[in-house]
């Protein structure tokens, strides 16, 4: 028995000290950029990281708290202005297809009110209003001294017709793929509503209310000229608010009546579950990248010196396994910039 | 074999019954409301569980996950040990160790989570894990300790025995049964709290990991695979322990 026990030992120790080995090999910094992984609630507490891509309206809410702080952090770059091209949509508002088909003269109507979405916000002065509306459907996040009208712009609030957007979704979808193929899918032509030509004369009269479900945070921001003007479109909206992580959940029961009428879904995750249009159709993009760099470095990154300035540095990246971290990875591929994945 | 089915029959029965029970639940669970993206289905969750070991990545993960897990376990136990041997040789060291032992058990990990990140990068699971797992391993081993026959060491120190004897010929016998029979327990729940720890410690490799990439990626089908590789991983390790339990000591059952 002392036998067993010694040899157990022994061998438990031998493999804790190659475990150790093995993980102190796990924290390895090289050259070009090193990718970190921070949560919200780390940035600008983590030594050692220059920049840090977050998204609005966090990264505007950072920059206030942690200059009140004693450090100066500024934004210093947009990743829709890197990216560069026609703008990458980072949600979608995506439709049951037999909404579409059957009660067409609503969906019309709606998309009618909804996309002077943009303008309405522009002109709000007040937000007070907006986070009350948004948090009396469920919402959380939204606090109204976070919000403010350079905030809202930097949200990219607006809707793009799903016939315009969807070039801008292939080409994203594309390169996001070939960083990470589970994350995307494919999406097939079908899954393209055509909203010119929705018939404006069906109606489902059996059909009184419409769900319309959305991720708590920006997207939410982008029903709230919904909430707050409940323009008459000829039916009861519904608006259901719910936890990011939750949303994918709103499209794929089993049994359709348990599934959102209407939903604003992150464009990765519309594409993957629903990329084959045979139950939902994708009316159009509504946000349109929110991400951005923020820094105590007060120099702006630009197409010329994101090269230069980022080579050697660590870089925090709230949410780095998903669509943040692949939208970054995309931009540093597009400036041929190496990059690895460190750890705090 | 018709004596263990006699002897064990009944108990294997039932066992077999409560796994059967559980995955009723499971199929009740997601029949009430099938959507594969809150409780997928035996069937999705099965096929992808088999799909993994085929994958090399998965065992790298798998073998870190478990190599965070027994370095959690031996530095916990050796740990504990020490200060419960430092106590037995000299007693107040025993209060000083107390309230250590009392913070460590009630401090909530989150609220440490940070600082347990930046000072020990790589190693925050284990330092998470470690939390919670060196006082379990203090309470078993000091009670354990207590649970030596009293009669036994007044024989030893009336015939004059070597305290290096008392200590190897009649304390660690009469503790190590109860401990390498709790040691599966701890094992199978350390693994549990480090893949947990890794999920929000962002620590890079591992099961936990895996797991993240799988949400974020709304494969939930191989989440549940991977929850289930840890759970039978946990029981697997149970398991062992229990062999090596009745192996190890039938001299404690004459």
């Amino acid at each position: 028995m002392k036998k067993i026990l010694a040899s157990a030992c022994a061998l438990a120790m031998c493999m804790g000290v190659s475990a150790m080995a093995v993980g102190c090999n796990g924290g390895n910094d090289t050259k070009g950029v090193t990718l970190v992984e921070v949560s919200s609630d780390d940035v600008g507490r983590v030594d050692g990281i220059s920049y840090y891509v977050v998204p609005e309206p966090a990264a505007t809410a950072k920059v206030k708290a942690l200059t009140a702080a004693g450090t100066e952090y500024a934004n210093v770059a947009s990743l829709q202005q890197l990216y560069g091209e026609e703008s990458y949509p980072q949600a979608v508002l995506v439709a049951k297809k037999s909404l579409i088909e059957n009660d067409g003269a609503f969906v019309n109507k709606f998309l009618t009110e909804y996309a002077g979405t943009a303008n309405w916000l522009e002109a709000q002065t007040s937000y007070a209003e907006i986070v009350t509306a948004i948090n009396s459907h469920g919402g959380t996040t939204l606090k109204a001294p976070m919000l403010s009208a350079t905030v809202v712009k930097n949200c990219n609030i607006y809707f793009k017709k799903a016939a315009d957007a969807k070039q801008g979704i292939l080409s994203y979808m594309n390169s996001v793929n070939a960083i990470n193929s589970a994350m995307f899918g494919q999406c097939e032509d079908a899954f393209f509503c055509d909203v010119d030509s929705i018939s404006a004369t069906t109606v489902n009269e059996s059909k009184t209310t419409v769900s319309v479900y959305m991720p708590d945070g920006a997207p939410a921001l982008s029903m709230a000229k919904m909430m707050c003007v409940s323009p008459d479109v000829g039916k009861t909206l519904d608006f259901h608010v719910v936890a990011a992580n939750t949303i994918n959940s709103c499209v794929t029961y089993s049994d359709e009546a348990n599934n959102a009428d209407l939903c604003v879904l992150p464009v990765n995750a519309a594409a993957k579950l629903l990329g084959n249009g045979s139950k939902y159709q994708l009316l159009g993009g509504v946000t349109h990248g929110n991400l951005f760099i923020i820094s105590s470095d007060g120099t702006s990154l630009t197409a010329d010196n994101l090269p230069q300035k980022l080579e050697g540095k660590r870089v925090g990246v709230v949410n780095l396994s998903a669509v943040p971290g692949l939208t970054f990875k995309m931009i540093l591929n597009k400036y041929d910039i190496e990059y690895t994945q460190g750890s705090v | 074999m018709t004596a263990f089915i006699k002897r064990h029959g009944l108990s294997v029965a039932f066992a077999v019954l409560s796994i059967a029970f559980m995955f009723a639940a499971w199929a009740v669970s997601w029949s009430v409301k099938p959507n594969e993206l809150i409780i997928p289905s035996i069937g999705k969750t099965l096929l992808q569980f088999f799909k993994l070991f085929a994958e090399g990545a998965f065992w790298k993960s798998l073998g870190m996950t478990l190599a965070r897990t027994l370095m959690v376990v031996v530095i916990s136990f050796v740990i504990a040990a020490l200060c419960i041997v430092l106590g037995l040789i000299y007693a107040p060291f025993k209060n000083f160790f107390s309230p250590i032992i009392a913070v460590c058990r009630t401090v909530p990990t989150m609220a440490v989570t940070l600082i347990i990140m930046l000072t020990f990068k790589v190693f925050t699971p284990v330092i998470v894990t470690l939390l919670v797992v060196f006082p379990m391993f203090y309470a078993q081993i000091s009670a354990a300790v207590e649970g030596v026959d009293k009669e036994l060491l007044d024989m030893a120190k009336v015939y004059g025995i070597k305290k290096r004897a008392v200590f190897s010929k009649i304390i660690i016998p009469q503790i190590a049964p109860a401990i390498v029979m709790q040691l599966g327990t701890v094992l199978s729940f350390a693994l549990k709290l480090t893949i947990s720890a890794e999920v929000l410690a962002y620590a890079g490799n591992g099961i936990g990991e895996m797991m993240k990439t799988a949400n974020f990626a709304t494969q939930i089908a191989r989440l549940s695979a991977l929850t289930l590789v840890s759970v039978v991983a946990g029981l697997l390790i149970e398991g062992l322990f229990f062999v090596i339990t009745k192996v190890s000591f039938r001299w404690k059952r004459t």
